[in-house]
């Protein structure tokens, strides 16, 4: 079981320990830690599973923030990952982000809540409704009576009621004057677009990509405010179309095996009833189409964006970005619409925002190429974001919402959301 | 013109935000826990001074000081009401009692009163701080209070209990082992889920092969384990499937009793093809290596990491377990209904817990079954970057052994810009371990992209994957020769290959790969050995000409053309010597030696 988690800056400095066996681990194992990430670099960095002299060590990376796991005993290796991934979202649900700062400044409360989530090195509590009932977020009000009274107290002095309960992820006693649940279908679009090049690089016309995979991963939200102990059911319009589904321990197996319908008695406020997928989508809503060529030792590129398949919303946030390859010394870029930026690491940026109804945003510039290379042979990929509100691209439909045990007045609400997930063109 | 001022004053205005920002927060208790005198502090009447002081020393200790000289005063205000000068205390008192262990014990007096406390919360840390002291002489009482606990009304005072328990076992006297597997029994024979997935830890941790207290409660654990905490069942499901196969051998329907076999009659054939013939027989051959079968259903009987330490098997207690000993899926119900409780268990958003219910799937499922683990195995990749690594490795054992499995699935494999380095490691090796002749155009179209990659070192890794495809499907040998050397005459174009950043890996891997193709038949491949020595000449990179002029010897007697330029090429090879690395010069030494052998 884990002995010991260390929260480090993104300079390797430790921010906290928190020993949790009678076997202390040393700090001295982040600065060995710290030298192979200097030595190493960035594949380090991404093994999430390493082995030390003394102990194993699980890490994860949030927002610059490293979140190591220490063991000596064998145990099962994607525990101690989705442990710290748990922590991870529970700091930045308590801290409203994370940074060094924010762990910094309310560290009493990190290290509350880390007490309360681990005992002994085993998970204790991991229930983000219950923890909060335990261990009082930071908030604006609670900071102010601080300010004023001097007392600063975020500790529950009760047991939260749902501990005891046959429904261990609801408080028992919830009361709400206005009965109010949402739905949210959030959506992500993973679609690797390849363009099609042999040649193509000769030739001066934009290409369209082949779409070489697409798929939905979605996940439904919901906001639960309701009175005592609601039953809900849910059932959607073409469950059908649904590749896989993961879901909250709340969900009953039995109605989805039988009729593929979600029956659940909800936990208080929001929470993640579902995750699922959707393959084999056949187009996107967005085309971009890159294309570079090069000779003499500079590379000409040019992007064009523009929207394929009207989702029938605005699509906005869109953002381009792409690593310059490191055999590029220096670029010089321009769009037509949004802004462009490259950072000293390469990363190039480019923000569109909303599509105009005029013209269609392109962006084209020259690049440098190091000395003695006279055309470019490796590529960049083209990471894409985008939002597009009040749509759920995979198709899915949710049919209808039945609650048990609620009283009569009551709001239900049901929204959706797509945004670009793993969504890369290569060039 | 001053820029230094325009730095000064954006960093102040900076402060000046985050200093808004901050009040409020323990922030400053942080940045200087040490301006005030903390030990006055922990003397005060008032809670919140109390609180102030032990807020500070958190704040060291978070920073890495040693503040236990504080100890005495702070062990004082264990007895505070306040909640919070409680919590606090406790989060101090665990971090350092073993190092004080005299002044710990003051504190016993305190728990004990707690632990009779109307709050079920006061109940729960008084036993989870006392159980941390971990110190030999008060064993007895911190016995007494997890027993009192064990059997406490309230789920979270039990379920503290139970995780008390690997505390208590840790100190190791002898004296209390038998009272501490008696609480086990208890705490898993609760009827709160949330106890039981406590307790099901802590029977991992003090007694795992004590499968008496599994079985006397084997039918209530596999009921309520949907129903346990995802941690819980993460180790719960370890536990019931180590228990089946002590009691019951392994299952003779499985995957992993199939491999087994194949393994022992040393078969060549593909494991599903093997599989197709075990089920027209109806009985399977017995051709089980009793010792390899032995090896591994120990190592499921006694879990892993016993089985590793331990060096040799004279253990007494096991040997009646073991004897490579089969059940039927079909008729022993323990089987039965542990598959069918961790069959909702592959729909979990825990991924370890999904991982744990594929891994019993794996091992007790009837080979026709076993494809339901593949679409959960394959979403669980989706969850974060971190699992996604380990899940592949889990992946990559299971598609090594039963390749038709993930098949149809090869897109999931395909790589994203935002994989780490080893993920997408992973995915090559996979992609080249369950490519069809169905799949592999598209393969091969992904791979011409993945090529052409800033990274490579991911470049060369693909080219050994064209490799290993080539030799997974021979048909396709020609096609991923062709392709190979249409990519060597492109790196030999690009200028910067000795510039040392990849572009020799990426030369070097493609030669490599060619080799092993033409090593299956190298008579097919005359033309290919032909046009390798015409490139000698503007092959630069001493590792791949030292390939290249070993193949020279070896297959120097390689259909006609070859013996016939074989002279041309040692000439050149002579001339040259003089200008080549070492490791060249010795490889074309070997080279003429073994040349003439063939003619003579």
């Amino acid at each position: 079981m884990l002995q010991c988690i260390f929260l480090l800056a993104d300079n390797g400095a430790v921010i906290l320990e928190k020993q949790l066996t009678g076997h202390r681990v040393d700090r001295s194992i982040c600065d060995w830690f710290w030298d192979h990430v200097i030595s190493q670099g960035d594949s380090f960095k991404s093994m999430p599973v390493i082995a030390s002299p003394t102990h194993y060590i699980f890490q994860i990376v949030r927002a610059g923030i490293t979140f190591l796991a220490c063991t000596q005993v064998e145990m099962p290796p994607l525990m101690g990952i989705e442990f710290l991934c748990r922590v991870a979202d529970i700091l930045s649900d308590y801290l409203g982000e994370l940074n060094e700062d924010l762990i910094k400044d309310n560290f009493v409360i990190v290290y509350e809540l880390l007490d309360e989530m681990i005992d002994n090195g085993f998970p204790l509590t991991t229930e983000p409704n219950i923890l909060r009932e335990m261990i009082a977020p930071p908030n604006i009000v609670s900071k102010m009576l601080s300010v004023v009274t001097g007392n600063s107290s975020n500790v529950s002095d009760i047991l939260p009621g749902a501990t005891a309960s046959c429904v261990p992820w609801r408080p028992t006693d919830v009361k709400y004057a206005n009965n109010e649940v949402y739905v949210d279908l959030v959506e992500e679009m993973d679609a690797i677009i390849n363009s099609t090049k042999q040649f193509s690089l000769l030739h001066a016309r934009f290409r369209d990509g082949v779409l070489v995979k697409c798929e939905i991963y979605g996940e439904v939200q919901v906001n639960c405010l309701l009175s005592g102990l609601p039953d809900l059911t849910l059932s959607f319009a073409n469950p059908s179309i649904l590749h896989d589904v993961r879901f909250h321990p709340c969900v009953r197996f039995r109605p989805w095996e039988s009729h593929q319908i979600l029956s659940f008695v909800p936990p208080d406020g929001q929470f993640k009833l579902m995750s699922y997928r959707v393959k084999k989508l056949k187009s996107t809503p967005i085309y971009v189409k890159p294309q570079l060529t090069s000779d003499a030792g500079t590379c000409r590129i040019s992007v064009m964006v523009g929207i394929r398949n009207d989702p029938g919303k605005t699509i906005d946030s869109i953002i381009l970005q792409f690593q310059l390859p490191p055999c590029i010394l220096s670029a010089d870029l321009t769009s037509n619409h949004g802004t462009v930026n490259v950072l000293s690491n390469k990363i190039c940026t480019w923000s569109i925002g909303r599509i105009p109804k005029d013209k269609a945003p392109s962006l084209s510039g020259t690049m440098v190429l190091e000395t003695g290379l006279e055309t470019l042979r490796v590529f960049p990929t083209f990471q894409v974001e985008f939002r597009i509100m009040g749509v759920a691209l995979s198709g899915l439909q949710i049919d209808k919402l039945d609650l048990q045990n609620v009283p009569n007045r009551l709001y239900k609400g049901f929204r959706a959301v797509t945004r670009a997930g793993e969504y890369e063109v290569r060039s | 013109m001053f820029p230094q001022f325009a730095g000064t004053s954006e960093t102040l205005s900076k402060a000046a935000s985050s200093l808004v920002f901050r009040i409020g927060t323990d922030a400053h208790l942080y940045d200087d826990p040490e301006d005030v005198n903390i030990g006055a502090l922990l003397e005060s009447r008032f809670d919140s001074e109390k609180c102030e002081a032990l807020k500070r020393l958190l704040a060291l200790i978070a920073q890495g000081f040693d503040v236990s000289n504080f100890f005495p005063q702070v062990v004082k205000n264990v007895a505070s009401q306040s909640l919070e000068v409680k919590k606090l205390v406790y989060l101090y008192l665990l971090h350092y009692a073993e190092k004080r262990p005299n002044e710990a014990l003051l504190s016993i007096n305190c728990f004990q009163k707690d632990l009779g406390d109307p709050n079920p919360l006061v109940r729960a840390w008084a036993l989870r701080a006392m159980a941390g002291i971990r110190l030999h002489v008060i064993s007895p009482l911190v016995l007494v209070a997890v027993g009192k606990c064990a059997r406490d009304p309230s789920v979270f005072v039990r379920k503290c209990a139970a995780n008390a328990l690997p505390k208590l076992h840790e100190l190791r006297q002898e004296e209390i082992t038998s009272a501490i597997e008696e609480i086990v029994g208890i705490l898993l024979n609760d009827r709160s889920p949330g106890v039981v997935g406590a307790a099901a830890a802590a029977f991992a941790s003090i007694c795992p092969n004590n499968f008496t207290l599994i079985g006397r409660n084997y039918r209530n654990l596999c009921q309520i384990l949907p129903d346990v905490e995802e941690w819980g069942q993460i180790l719960l499901i370890e536990i019931l499937l180590r228990y089946v196969v002590a009691s019951h051998g392994l299952v003779k329907e499985s995957i992993m009793s199939s491999l087994l076999c194949i393994e022992s009659s040393h078969s060549e054939k593909d494991v599903f093809d093997v599989n197709v013939a075990l089920e027209d027989n109806g009985i399977p051959s017995r051709t089980y290596d009793s010792e390899l079968v032995n090896l591994v259903s120990r190592s499921y009987i006694e879990g892993l990491g016993e089985y590793l330490t331990r060096s040799s098997d004279t253990n007494a207690r096991l040997s009646d377990l073991n004897g490579a000993r089969f059940t039927s899926g079909q008729t022993n119900d323990d089987v039965k209904l542990l598959l069918q409780c961790t069959s909702p268990l592959l729909w979990s958003h825990n991924s370890a817990v999904v991982l744990a219910a594929a891994g019993v799937h794996w091992i007790m499922s009837p080979k026709e079954d076993i494809k339901r683990i593949v679409k959960p195995l394959l979403f669980i990749l989706r969850s974060s970057g971190a699992s996604k690594y380990v899940v592949l490795c889990n992946i990559q054992v299971f598609a090594k052994a039963l390749p038709h499995l993930f098949v149809p699935h090869y897109e999931d494999f395909f790589v994203s810009s935002s994989d780490s380095y080893q993920s997408k490691a992973l995915k090559l090796e996979i992609l080249s371990s369950i490519v069809t002749e169905s799949s592999i155009s598209s393969v091969f179209k992904e791979f011409q992209d993945y090529i052409r990659d800033p990274d490579r070192r991911f470049a060369a890794d693909t080219v050994a994957a064209i490799g290993l495809c080539a030799r997974r499907l021979p048909k396709m040998a020609n096609t991923c020769v062709e392709g190979l050397l249409a990519l060597i005459r492109q790196e030999l174009l690009t200028s910067d290959i000795e510039s040392g950043n990849g572009e020799a890996d990426v030369l070097i891997q493609s030669i490599i790969s060619i080799k092993s193709i033409i090593k299956q038949d190298p008579s097919c491949h005359e033309k290919v050995i032909i046009q390798l020595f015409r490139s000698l000449d503007s092959i630069k990179v001493p590792e791949a000409r030292v390939m290249i002029i070993w193949m020279v010897g070896e297959y120097s007697s390689v259909g006609v053309k070859i013996p016939r330029m074989l002279t041309t090429v040692l000439k050149y090879l002579a001339w040259c010597f003089k200008s080549e690395a070492v490791e060249t010069k010795l490889q074309i030494l070997n080279t003429t030696i073994k040349c003439p052998c063939f003619h003579i």
